[in-house]
């Protein structure tokens, strides 16, 4: 499901502008190779997966290199746990020893148990202090990785979060666009409070707006609200003639 | 083409209350657009690298927005134009 953000057009070519955003297509192809380098990098991997999650935990973009994967993948959403969850919520690796005896995730284990994954590492990927999402590796045989594979998997995926910190496209438009709306927003009222001002006093724009700036200072507002006060004055006011004191 | 005699020190002091407080040019330069700037944020960065000059009333209005967003800051402020003495000689470059 795709949540609309007002200004979503706006604010997405703005982040294109601005270098932060790559297509989808280039995430999915991002993710992609990232989940074949990590499965043909780390010895005894049959099958790796990347997943960015929004925060809500629900995948916004995913790589594998099997369908296994895929699948065991999208089961760990469809139940709400798994290693993969825990890893993003927690912030820390996890590694099972073993699929079949593992306790912690009672439904995901029950439901991947035909699958050929017994060890699993997963890696949350952390930019910014913020997990986007997991790496996780799958292996067809019990104990196949230990903990210097997991420390392994975290030096990937350190600078490999930084990087799709920028390329994530569910997230960007969301961040810019809060942003953007309330300057699109303050900049009309002020320009709309300069009009007012040029027109009342006759002066040009820059002056008008100086004139903005001189009464934010003297009364400690931010040039917002002497614009704000200047809009409501007119408002007020809506049939006030020419004669009234606050020419 | 020369800076007024006042630039140099109102950008050295805006740059130093941007780092003080850890905003962004970025960040800056989408607040001063919101209060009604009219130079881009390359121009704004160009600026506070010393690299090129700005009328005064962008000026002002780059130090209201640093002013306005670390409202909440014990840092140093961004002085306006009018707060610096213009008898100070222009001065060249900061080590």
């Amino acid at each position: 499901m795709i949540k609309k953000y007002p200004l979503d057009e706006l604010s997405t070519a703005l982040g294109r502008i601005m270098g932060l955003l790559l297509t989808e297509e280039k995430v999915d192809h991002a993710v992609q190779h990232l989940s074949r380098a990590v499965r043909d990098s780390i010895p005894g991997t049959v099958g790796a997966g990347v997943s960015i999650l929004d925060p809500h935990a629900r995948p916004v973009s995913s790589g594998f290199t099997g369908s296994v994967v895929e699948r065991a993948d999208a089961l760990q959403y469809e139940l709400v746990q798994g290693p993969c969850l825990t890893a993003w919520a927690t912030q820390e690796s996890i590694l099972i020893h073993d699929v079949a005896t593992e306790a912690r995730w009672p439904n995901w284990s029950a439901a991947v148990v035909d699958f050929p994954i017994r060890s699993v590492i997963s890696t949350p990927l952390i930019a910014d202090g913020q997990a986007i999402g997991a790496m996780k590796i799958y292996a067809a045989t019990p104990g196949a990785f230990e903990d210097a594979t997991a420390a392994l998997m975290e030096l990937f995926a350190s600078p490999a979060a930084t990087l799709l910190s920028h390329i994530q496209t569910a997230e960007t438009p969301e961040r810019i666009s809060a942003g953007l709306q309330s300057a699109l927003f303050s900049r009309d009222l002020i320009n709309r409070a300069c009009g007012i001002l040029m027109e009342r006093h006759t002066i040009a724009e820059d002056a008008a707006l100086q004139q903005l700036m001189r009464q934010a200072r003297a009364t400690c507002s931010t040039l917002k609200e002497v614009s704000a006060i200047v809009l409501a004055g007119v408002a007020s006011h809506p049939r006030r003639g020419s004669s009234d004191g606050l020419r | 083409m020369g800076f007024d005699s006042s630039e140099p020190e109102q950008r050295r002091r805006l740059q130093a209350a941007l780092t003080a407080a850890q905003v962004s040019t970025g960040d800056l330069w989408l607040y001063y657009f919101g209060i009604g700037g009219s130079v881009g944020e390359y121009e704004v960065e160009a600026y506070l690298q010393g690299l090129l000059s700005l009328p005064e009333l962008q000026r002002d209005l780059l130090a209201m927005a640093a002013n306005e967003l670390f409202n909440d800051h014990a840092g140093p402020r961004a002085p306006y134009a009018d707060e610096l003495g213009s008898e100070d000689p222009p001065r060249s470059e900061e080590p």
